[in-house]
């Protein structure tokens, strides 16, 4: 306010503020005209809706790799049920469809054409091999009467001698034979296949030996009212397949090296592996005893007691007699009845040595007496009576060496 | 805000084209295992059966050479197994064949049978059959009088009988009751009384 000192000044100054309030009186009004009339339009809305139509550029590599899964995928799933139709039988419906070869089958119907062969080499090669061993036990059945014989201890030294000849003479013919029986059981009774159906070659044997069992049953009922004896040979054939001790037996048994009890011990046990018409005799020819034998036995063990058993001394030097002898056979029982007559007083001795002299047989033992008692005089002699009962051994397990 | 999402929608192509890609990778991983176990298998089995095809013909003429062998050697069987089986009916026939027992025992009597020397065979019964499990038995009880000799000899053949060779009726003794006769004299005391039990055996069990 000191600068408007003069009133000239304030005056103009006047001037000027009543211009301005004119000029600002205009813009008023222009301003206040402008509130209704805009010179621009407002910003348009964007239809964002309008964008979902529109794809943005794709992106290569996502496009390439889209491709790729899907050929992989493609070819995957081809492998899969290329394989499943060849390696399994899901999808047999396919090759069949197609009449595509199908490798699974093929192997397996060519694995059933070599069973079936070797089914057929097998079952000849048995019936040879039974036919050998019939005639093995036909020659062992002689052999082994002809064994007995020459080791009894009651055969004359003329039968033993003739005996002796004959297990020669059958030791000759048996040679070839248990070699070529031994060499038809040695081939081999299955061929080792490429089979998924089985886990190991042990298996694979099983099921070629239940072929073999089978096509000879088979062709046994087949053949069984037109030829019995074929029939026969067949059925006992199927009792070979898998018996693997015959086999080895048979492998083991050097007819030119094994001795004539050897050989006999060997022969028994064949007998009881192979099942055929003589099976049955052997078995009962195994169970029988010897009595013979037996009563040699007790003759020998009663002279080692007393030295003039056998002969005619008994009335005149007193000695052992003996009245019965009873064998039972299902009891394996012998009952000795007799008497003892001395002209010294030693029966009670006697008895005692008899008892002893039948408790080291090799063939019947358990001899046993606990009341002794005697009557008689110096003169007329003493006698005492002797009954005894012996348990005989097991003849199955004797050796007849 | 549009370049923000198309920026997003690219973003988002990217993370699917690496999804896709361990994607493949995981699938030529399984195939490829998948497929190289099986192709193993494949081949495995195309080798079997084209050596099988190789096998067949061997296996063929295996056959044949087996069944020549056994064809050429079958009358000889034949022969073998009739001979046994006709053998088989004297010493171990279908039925009990009494009569046939009968006879035998007989001439074993009078094979063994001397004046200074005798078998006599006083009584001869035959009991019941008892059959076994693959056999029967008919059981003889016999009473004998005769020597110690030719009662050994008797013993030998039975024991020793039911050989293919001999013929004899298949038999054992199943229980022997001795008795020696009061003797008067030497030669008195060589007789013996005794009671036997045999057992004769024939086919067909129970």
């Amino acid at each position: 306010m000191s600068d408007q000192l003069n009133p000239l000044d304030f005056k103009e100054n006047q001037k000027d503020l009543e211009n301005a309030n004119v000029l600002e009186q205009v813009v008023e009004k222009e301003t206040a005209s402008n509130e209704e009339e805009s010179l621009l339009d407002l910003a348009p809305d964007v239809d964002l809706s309008l964008l979902k139509g529109l794809e943005p550029q794709k992106n290569l590599q996502l496009l390439i790799f889209k491709t790729v899964f899907a050929i992989i995928l493609s070819i995957g799933l081809l492998s899969i049920v290329f394989f499943q139709s060849q390696l399994t039988h899901n999808l047999n419906f396919i090759t069949d469809f197609l009449n595509t070869p199908h490798i699974l089958k093929e192997l397996e119907n060519s694995n059933l054409e070599v069973r079936a062969l070797k089914t057929d080499s097998n079952m000849y090669r048995f019936l040879q091999a039974n036919a050998n061993l019939n005639e093995i036990t036909y020659l062992s059945d002689g052999y082994m009467q002809s064994f007995e014989i020459s080791k009894s201890q009651t055969a004359s030294e003329r039968d033993k001698t003739d005996s002796l000849s004959r297990i020669e003479n059958i030791r000759s013919q048996l040679k070839p034979l248990v070699v070529d029986t031994a060499k038809l059981f040695n081939e081999p009774i299955f061929v080792p296949l490429i089979d998924p159906n089985f886990d190991d070659i042990n298996s694979q044997q099983l099921a070629f030996e239940t072929d073999l069992k089978e096509k000879l049953r088979v062709k046994g009922e087949e053949i069984k009212s037109k030829d019995p004896r074929l029939h026969k040979l067949h059925i006992q054939s199927m009792n070979l397949v898998g018996n693997n001790t015959l086999k080895t037996l048979l492998n083991n048994m050097d007819v030119a090296k094994l001795n004539d009890a050897e050989l006999y011990a060997q022969l028994k046990v064949l007998n009881k592996l192979v099942v055929n018409d003589l099976s049955i005799i052997h078995d009962i020819k195994n169970s029988r005893i010897k009595w013979s034998d037996i009563i040699n036995e007790i003759d020998l063990k009663t002279m080692a007691v007393d030295l003039t058993y056998s002969e005619y001394f008994y009335d005149l030097k007193g000695g052992i007699r003996y009245t019965s002898y009873e064998f039972d056979k299902n009891q394996r029982k012998i009952s000795i009845v007799g008497e003892i007559m001395r002209y010294d007083t030693a029966n009670f001795t006697m008895l005692a040595n008899l008892i002893d002299s039948f408790n080291t047989s090799g063939l019947f033992g358990g001899a046993e007496m606990k009341s002794f008692s005697k009557s008689g005089s110096v003169e007329d002699g003493y006698k005492s009576g002797v009954r005894l009962n012996l348990n005989l051994f097991d003849h199955t397990k004797l050796n007849l060496n | 805000m549009f370049e923000k999402q198309i920026q997003e929608f690219e973003e988002k192509q990217k993370s699917y084209a690496k999804a896709y890609m361990i994607l493949c990778l995981v699938v030529i991983i399984i195939f490829g295992t998948y497929s190289s176990l099986k192709i193993r298998e494949y081949i495995t089995l195309k080798a079997g059966t084209e050596a099988n095809t190789k096998l067949i013909s061997l296996l063929q003429a295996e056959a044949s050479t087996e069944r020549a062998s056994y064809e050429i050697n079958r009358k000889k069987t034949d022969e073998i197994i009739e001979e046994i089986e006709k053998k088989l009916e004297t010493i171990f026939p279908v039925n009990d064949d009494y009569t046939q027992l009968t006879r035998q025992i007989d001439k074993i009597e009078d094979q063994l049978n001397r004046t200074n020397d005798p078998f006599e065979i006083s009584s001869l019964d035959y009991m019941n059959v008892l059959k076994e499990g693959k056999y029967s038995i008919l059981p003889i009880r016999m009473n004998i009088k005769s020597s110690g000799e030719n009662f050994t000899k008797f013993l030998h053949l039975v024991e020793n009988s039911g050989s293919l060779n001999d013929g004899l009726r298949l038999m054992d003794v199943s229980s022997i009751r001795l008795s020696f006769q009061d003797a008067r004299s030497p030669e008195e005391t060589n007789m013996i009384n005794f009671s036997v039990l045999i057992n004769a055996y024939f086919q067909g069990g129970k």
